[in-house]
């Protein structure tokens, strides 16, 4: 057989014949990427995502299917490829039905793993779910009391009768750690030698202080205050926040990881900017309420650029106009609310690390990079049932003790067992949603007038079918095939109608008597996904 | 459901068709021409006794919208919404039909289970639009108003058994010969009432003459047509002809055969005349001498060559056919001189013959490719899966000169080095198929087919097969998916089928008017054929004139020609004197051509420059009263819902842009949409896999291009056209006498019934049907 000669990213290589210019690509290591393409299947052509541009022509071409062909000049990734891949995932996404993180997430200031602390609740994984909490709020025990609980104001379960208790979950997952003789301590990176100034000991400094130890570098903590906490501790009172639980919270910062703290030292006339700045390699101001037209004016203010309520900062980053001084909390003058502040602290901790070990010139700072997520917005009445199926119907469970005793065990499990369950099953592993997120996809880009209905079939032991995140690439329907499954999955209707289903109408079970982990596997989204949840 | 299945039933047609899974589409059609659906059970049982299996038989019997899944009223009435019938109203005769019949919106039978109404793809009948189909009968020129009448004429035909003998008649005794045009426009215009009044006439009077039905004339918008062809004389065309002017004309042109009919023919006559006074010759309908001014003007620049000898021959006449040069192509190349396969592709090359199909691509390179392609065995397929609406240029071809097909297709069998072969034709085109069916049988029992044929020692085989009801089986692969028994989804090309085709094999897959026009080349020479056309379109090109034309019909022009000869001459201009706005080339892949660039030429990369492309040839005229949102729209609703849904750009661009559409056209657009839209099309376009999808978005864009200001205009909530019913409002004038016949018809009694008295139409009340505007014998009813 003949074999061909091409140039692929400006690199010539040789291929045979009938090979697709995909595979001529893994042969110098360059992946291109492709929902719908099947290794030793037929190639079907679905997705088209991953075209390749052929300079010759100036053609799109389809690589999965199209051959090499002598003399082509490819090119994976130029900006006509990515706007095509990026058109693709639009168009794919506007028809995609369902959410990837659940509406509790991204309803949460901090950005907490709702759903999956509330399963490991459930599952009496108490360990883990106080890791999954920890991951992004410092202080739970502290916020399970006075948070205002976005997250509940987004929770789906409120359209069939009231939102799932998700702050007292969180108070209890916490308020058992702390009860424990070894509480939950995370793991700490090897030592940067990096120090950061941290000035102020409230939400925002605390979180901030929280996670810069856990990623190596050393924190020195100011506060005019003689106590640590700030507003949790000056602004909130006694019988809402017992100050045990602020201190048991803060111990956990200070004696287990090592934060050092300044108290009683006003900024300016204890301790000079000067000081800090030749001490610390970064600084972050988390002061508090300001009053920007005299803050800047004081030693700390001094050049840093205000906005009308308070200090200005990049919103991604939190880095003040100052590079290597960041500011976050009451101090930007946005909003009161603690779990934001906390937020704030979490998010200026990862600039603030990624600052640290870029090297001071770059500055080539992301901040938290927000991860792609479709939205599905909520829920028709015909919907919930779809939902209810994996939850308990139980009304929302009150505590039996008082606010502050909070739940039981019993009382948790109880209460966890209510949740939807709208996070993804494939939140980490959906190649739609990484695509989605490396050509920066928009799932508004085009919008139906209206969206497909949600469904969520659960018929077979190992497998839950959701046809609204189906994109139609027809893997299960070749892997079944291939597998001699007797009723298979097939292709039903055609054009916009098309979908999967077992023939006749058959229950999953019949359809994917064998080939349920094969299909699972293969199916680019979570159209096809393991019933059984972490 | 089992009770309502034998399986025995099933099993004799498993028997009969076969038990591979190509087989699957064939079996389908059979079980749904016995139970009028696809019982599950009946589907079940296939799987067991063939090697279909369920997710093929359940995959493949909802991808083709012939297959129905459940059961059906004891009639079947199709509304066909074909561009031509969509143009004139179509979907409100669908809707009148389910008021009629007062069928639920959900629903699609009437509560007694008697009739069950669809609507269907184009039926190529374009010049009677609109126009329905109740099981084998069809209606033309259908209006709102009329639906009533039809059922009811529909229901009383019923009780008589007529039907016709289809075969041609013998009568010796007399000269001449009455032509009777027998294409399904002509049938459905009543053609066969027309033949069955002569019969009768035949019988009453002792005329005895010969009955020649003959294939489609071409004139389709003045069918049914009927011509007296006697010895020395010029043939007489009588057009529209009705079963009531049979005896007449019969009479005009032969003498009955005693004294006693004469005389009681002659008082026959008398009688007639004085109930209709105003016919005063004696005729409703005046004969057409081919020198009448109309017919030349049609006639005039047309060139047959794929329709050689159209409306003179029997199309199922092999003798016929022979007389008049057919098969002496073939015989020229495989007996006769005889002509290597090489000698016949260079003929062919040098001709300068392109694919007639839409996109152009040069025939006999085609054909030099699957010669070249060295295979045990190759295939050729005839592509007559004509889904355009709006085009019936192939329906025409394989109904009138099924012959002239199959001698193309034997010659490019033998060039290419293929021994079997198929015609794959739409379900819709039943009489099509029944032509080619027949036509085979005669070739293959005159050895003109089959083993050695002419003694030449190349042998070929030819099946039919019917399509199921999918416009993107036109696409040749997925037309080859379709034979091979799968859903109709195109693949990636290359490989080209005329490398790796049918079953793997190497095949030629050539449209009807292409393979036609192949024995006219052969017989004349290349360079007859080249010296007609442009640089780089030869010959001619087969059109199906439809819309707002005054001449509608099948017509053949040499390339070159410009869009507005073929409105203005040969189409007569715009019917009722209304204004020419624009032509729909190329149906839902073509583009709406404005009338200022109607000097336009008829040529391939012309066409394609002005956004249009020439398709396969349907050419519908629109006129002022046509909204090129809604022509745009309607185009996206047909190719939305004919997209196999395979890849990511057609299945979805396409929904997008057919909602953005329906959204203006019911006056909720909004600036950004128009942005929108063209920002899809274009993606669509870019994107898709198959030309469906490429082509889909055409009629779009080119509306957008030439018509912007009609979005616009919608934007702000009117419709220029009178046409997007959200945007209009029916109001009648002081031109009303007050005859109340509107007021009687409004299905919804919008209009009180008020005599003498000028009407007035409640604006709450009305669903803008157009009743009104129908039946106003004064023009009194307005649409603003």
């Amino acid at each position: 057989m003949n074999s061909i000669k091409l140039t692929i990213n400006n690199r010539l290589l040789e291929v045979p014949q009938d090979c697709t210019i995909m595979e001529a690509a893994q042969r110098l290591g360059i992946a291109i990427p492709s929902l719908c393409f099947l290794k030793g299947g037929e190639r079907f052509t679905s997705c088209m995502v991953c075209v390749v541009e052929e300079m010759n022509s100036g053609r799109l071409l389809p690589s999965c299917s199209a051959a090499a062909a002598e003399g082509m000049r490819i090119e994976t990734d130029t900006e006509r490829v990515r706007d095509a891949r990026k058109a693709a995932l639009d168009f794919l996404l506007s028809e995609h039905v369902g959410d990837c993180e659940a509406p509790c997430q991204r309803a949460c200031p901090a950005h907490m793993n709702i759903p999956l602390m509330i399963r490991q609740i459930e599952a009496r994984q108490f360990t883990q779910a106080i890791q999954t909490v920890k991951q992004h709020i410092a202080i739970p025990a502290v916020l399970g009391r006075i948070c205002s609980a976005p997250c509940e104001k987004g929770c789906n379960r409120k359209y069939y009768d009231s939102p799932v208790a998700v702050c007292l979950l969180k108070k209890f997952a916490a308020d058992l750690d702390l009860a424990q003789a070894s509480s939950f301590r995370p793991d700490l990176n090897s030592r940067s030698g990096k120090r950061v100034a941290i000035i102020g000991t409230g939400p925002t400094g605390l979180s901030a202080a929280y996670y810069l130890l856990q990623a190596g570098h050393s924190c020195s903590l100011f506060d005019k205050n003689p106590e640590p906490g700030g507003m949790l501790r000056y602004g909130v009172t006694e019988d809402k926040l017992p100050r045990a639980i602020l201190e048991a919270e803060i111990n956990e910062i200070t004696s287990a990881l090592g934060a050092e703290f300044h108290l009683g030292c006003a900024l300016g006339a204890d301790i000079s900017w000067k000081e800090i700045s030749s001490t610390c390699d970064a600084v972050i101001l988390a002061v508090g309420r300001i009053e920007p037209e005299t803050f800047k004016d004081t030693d700390f203010g001094n050049g840093l650029e205000m906005s009308a309520r308070g200090i200005a900062v990049d919103k991604k980053t939190y880095m003040t106009s100052m590079p290597g001084v960041f500011a976050g909390g009451n101090a930007l003058g946005e909003s009161r609310l603690a779990v934001r502040a906390a937020a704030h602290g979490k998010g200026i901790a990862v600039s603030v690390d990624q600052f640290l070990r870029s090297g001071q010139e770059t500055l080539n700072l992301t901040g938290i990079v927000p991860h792609f997520n479709s939205i599905m917005g909520k829920p028709r009445e015909s919907e919930l049932e779809e939902f209810i199926q994996e939850a308990s119907r139980d009304l929302r469970v009150d505590p039996d003790g008082d606010f502050e005793a909070g739940y039981t065990e019993a009382e948790a499990v109880q209460e966890s067992s209510r949740c939807f369950g709208c996070d993804c099953r494939k939140l980490d592993t959906c190649q739609l949603r990484e695509l989605a997120q490396e050509y920066g996809a928009e799932q508004q880009r085009f919008k139906f007038n209206q969206r497909g209905e949600f469904q969520k079939i659960i018929q077979h032991d190992l497998v839950v079918y959701e046809p609204g995140k189906c994109i139609k690439c027809g893997k299960c329907v070749q892997i079944t095939r291939n597998l001699g499954e007797k009723y298979g999955l097939t292709f039903v209707n055609r054009g916009f109608d098309v979908r999967i289903d077992v023939p006749f109408h058959e229950s999953l079970i019949k359809g994917l008597a064998q080939a349920a982990e094969a299909c699972i596997a293969a199916c680019p989204t979570a159209a096809l996904s393991r019933r059984e949840r972490v | 459901m089992a009770k309502d299945i034998n399986i025995a039933d099933i099993d004799a047609i498993v028997n009969e068709i076969g038990t591979t899974a190509g087989d699957v589409i064939s079996i389908l059609h059979a079980i749904q021409k016995k139970y009028h659906y696809l019982p599950e059970s009946a589907l079940k049982r296939v799987c067991e006794v063939t090697a279909i299996t369920p997710a093929g038989i359940f995959g493949i019997s909802t991808f083709y919208s012939q297959f129905r899944h459940t059961p059906v009223g004891e009639h079947l009435i199709r509304v066909c919404t074909g561009t031509a019938c969509h143009m004139k109203g179509s979907d409100l005769v669908f809707d009148a039909f389910l008021r009629e019949l007062s069928i639920r919106p959900d629903q699609d039978t009437d509560p007694e289970g008697r009739f069950t109404v669809e609507k269907v793809a184009c039926l190529g009948c374009c010049t009677i639009a609109p126009v329905v189909q109740i099981d084998e009968a069809t209606y033309g020129h259908v209006k709102t108003d009329m639906v009533p009448t039809i059922l009811k004429d529909f229901l009383a035909s019923q009780d008589r058994t007529p039907e016709l003998t289809n075969g041609r008649k013998h009568f010796p005794d007399e000269k001449g010969e009455i032509r009777l045009g027998l294409g399904s426009c002509c049938v459905a215009s009543g053609s066969q009432k027309v033949q069955q009044a002569l019969e009768e006439c035949f019988l009453d009077t002792g005329v005895h003459t010969q009955v020649k039905r003959v294939g489609c004339v071409g004139m389709c918008h003045r069918t049914p047509l009927l011509e007296v062809c006697l010895p020395g004389q010029e043939p007489v065309l009588y057009d529209k002809v009705q079963p009531a002017d049979v005896k007449k004309i019969v009479l005009k042109h032969y003498k009955p055969r005693s004294f006693r009919q004469r005389v009681k023919n002659a008082a026959l006559n008398l009688i007639e005349n004085v109930f209709f006074p105003d016919d005063s010759n004696g005729f409703t309908r005046h004969p057409l001498h081919m020198r009448d001014p109309n017919i030349k003007a049609f006639l005039g620049r047309q060139k047959h060559i794929a329709t050689e000898h159209s409306g003179q021959i029997d199309p199922l006449d092999l003798k016929e056919y022979r007389s008049k040069d057919g098969f002496k192509a073939l015989l020229k190349c495989l007996t006769e001189t005889p002509l290597s396969p090489q000698e016949i592709i260079h003929q062919i090359i040098a001709s300068g013959l392109r694919g007639r199909g839409g996109a152009g691509f040069p025939a006999g390179q085609k054909w030099d490719i699957v010669r070249k392609n060295t295979g045990e065995k190759k295939y050729i397929i005839c592509n007559g899966d004509e889904g355009d609406p709006g085009a019936f240029m192939d329906r025409m071809i394989l109904e009138s000169y099924p012959f002239r097909v199959i001698e193309g297709m034997v010659i490019a069998a033998y060039a290419v080095g293929a021994h079997e072969g198929y015609f794959y034709i739409r379900a819709e085109y039943p009489l099509a198929v029944q032509r080619i069916k027949d036509a085979l049988q005669q070739c293959q029992e005159t050895g003109l087919l089959g083993e050695n044929i002419l003694d030449s020692g190349f042998s070929l085989q030819l099946h039919i097969m019917e399509g199921a009801g999918a416009f993107v089986c036109g696409e040749e692969t997925a037309l080859i998916a379709s034979i091979e028994g799968k859903r109709g989804n195109p693949s990636f090309r290359p490989p080209y089928p005329a490398q790796n085709g049918l079953w793997g094999h190497p095949t030629l897959v050539s449209n009807c008017e292409t393979l036609a026009t192949v024995p006219w080349i052969i017989r004349n020479g290349t360079e007859a054929f080249n010296a007609l056309g442009t640089d780089l379109s030869k010959g001619t090109k087969v059109f199906s004139l439809a819309g707002k034309v005054a001449r509608g019909g099948l017509i053949e022009v040499p390339m070159g020609i410009t869009i507005r000869e073929v409105v203005e001459e040969i189409g007569g201009g715009i019917e009722h004197g209304r204004e020419f706005k624009a032509v729909q080339i190329g149906g839902p892949s073509g583009g709406c051509v404005p009338a200022e660039l109607a000097h336009t030429r008829v040529d391939y990369e012309d066409l394609t420059q002005v956004g249009a492309m020439m398709g396969s040839g349907g050419l519908l005229v629109m006129d002022s009263s046509d909204c090129m949102v809604d022509i745009a729209r309607y185009f996206l609703t047909f190719t939305c819902s004919q997209s196999c849904g395979k890849c990511t750009f057609c299945r979805i661009g396409t929904r997008h842009m057919l909602q953005i559409l329906e959204k203006i056209c019911a006056g909720r657009g909004k600036e950004e949409d128009l942005h929108n839209l063209e920002e899809i099309a274009q993606k669509t376009k870019q994107g898709s896999l198959c030309g469906l999808g490429k082509t889909a978005p055409n009629p779009v864009l080119t509306t957008l291009k030439y018509f912007r200001s009609e979005y616009e205009a919608h934007l702000q909530g009117t419709c220029p056209a009178g046409r997007c019913q959200a945007l209009i409002t029916y109001t009648i004038t002081d031109k009303c006498i007050g005859c109340t016949i509107c007021a009687q018809r409004c299905p919804v009694k919008a209009i009180p019934l008020l005599p003498y008295q000028r009407h007035e139409i409640d604006q709450e009340k009305c669903i803008k049907c157009g009743t009104c505007k129908q039946v106003c014998p004064t023009e009194a009813v307005t649409v603003t």
